[in-house]
């Protein structure tokens, strides 16, 4: 037995009533509760086990994970405004910005104007300087036929308002 | 191997054992060696019996899922006082967060408090029972610091080196925690002791 060094001379009455406590004993059923604890743990660690076996195989996860990537990115995307590429636009022309603007003008259709598509397509023509817009070039007959019309409509117009009043 | 020869074995060969072959009885033997002695190193650091025997028998839940981390260079001892040194450890301070110890507020510093109890006299005491239960109560009054190093070394009678395997701290601290404990507790227990 190895010899107390000087500390343990020192406080060796403390030492003695230390050594001499009594010991205390872990209570009769500790091996029993401990078991039991164990296979308790064995069974919730093996039934993890058999789920993952069976219902997720590695592959599972991260295809879900992809899948639902995919349709997040959808959802999103169809709730964002699509902004127009000015490359890929296809230039507003005259007539819609027109008829946008002064709707009643659109119901003047060009045929009841006595235009033929054939004319239509001939005397439409883009300049350089506006691409945007399109210029019809009327023939003098025709320029008649619009003032003629012209006239009718004010003439229209005249007499609808003196009926009114 | 039968079980005559199982108990014969160290407790390295036994967990040696339990790793490899995953001899249940080898691991029943080890829980048979270990659990009283560290009911009693628990007990006497923490004071509270119900939370000790949780303590150690979480650390033999470790030790039983965790019997391939121990390596066989060290003490399977060490191992074990250290695992359950560790929960108790943790218990300790959660318990101080929680303000549930009512003896008194356990310092780190070396100030001491005299127990102002009138059995702490020498013709008083005379049944054991009340004299463990005044050790007991000088015990927790002691630094956890150096309650630990006290507790390993003259209840559970470790070497200084394996105490400091135990708590991870050098020899050259543990020999001095120890003394400062011990003389915290010759202040305590004046009075039990025939000086």
């Amino acid at each position: 037995m190895k010899a107390p060094d000087d500390d343990e001379l020192r406080f060796k009455s403390v030492i003695d009533i230390l050594k001499h406590t009594s010991k205390i004993d872990a209570p009769t059923r500790f091996e029993s509760d401990l078991m039991r604890r164990i296979n308790t743990l064995n069974y919730k660690t093996e039934k993890v086990r058999w789920w993952f076996k069976i219902i997720t195989p590695t592959w599972i996860v991260p295809s879900i994970a992809a899948i639902s990537l995919i349709i997040a990115f959808f959802i999103l995307n169809l709730n964002t405004r699509e902004s127009d590429n000015p490359f890929f636009a296809v230039p507003k022309l005259r007539e819609t910005v027109n008829s946008l603007s002064f709707p009643h003008l659109h119901s003047l259709s060009a045929t009841k104007l006595g235009y033929t598509a054939a004319s239509l397509s001939q005397s439409f023509v883009t300049k350089k300087e506006g691409l945007n817009f399109l210029q019809i070039r009327l023939s003098e007959s025709e320029q008649n036929r619009i003032n003629k019309l012209k006239t009718q409509i004010s003439g229209y117009l005249k007499e609808n308002l003196s009926r009114n009043k | 191997m039968t079980d005559k020869k199982l108990s014969d074995l160290t407790d390295e060969d036994l967990i040696l054992d339990f790793q490899l072959n995953n001899t249940i009885k080898a691991y029943e033997l080890l829980v048979q060696r270990y659990k009283n002695p560290l009911i009693n190193y628990v007990y006497r650091f923490l004071g509270d019996y119900e939370a000790c025997v949780d303590i150690v028998q979480e650390t033999m839940i470790k030790v039983y899922r965790n019997k391939d981390s121990y390596k066989s260079i060290a003490k399977f001892s060490t191992w074990i006082y250290t695992i359950a040194g560790n929960l108790a450890r943790t218990e300790y301070q959660r318990r101080k967060r929680r303000n549930v110890f009512s003896i008194n507020s356990i310092r780190e510093d070396d100030e001491t408090f005299d127990i102002p109890d009138e059995s702490m006299r020498p013709d008083v005491i005379t049944d054991s029972g009340i004299k463990n239960e005044i050790i007991q109560k000088a015990l927790l009054k002691v630094s956890a610091a150096y309650r630990e190093m006290v507790i390993l070394r003259d209840i559970q009678e470790l070497s200084y080196e394996e105490i400091a395997e135990v708590t991870g701290i050098s020899v050259g601290t543990v020999k001095s925690r120890i003394n400062r404990g011990r003389a915290q507790l010759q202040k305590m227990l004046k009075g039990i002791y025939k000086e």
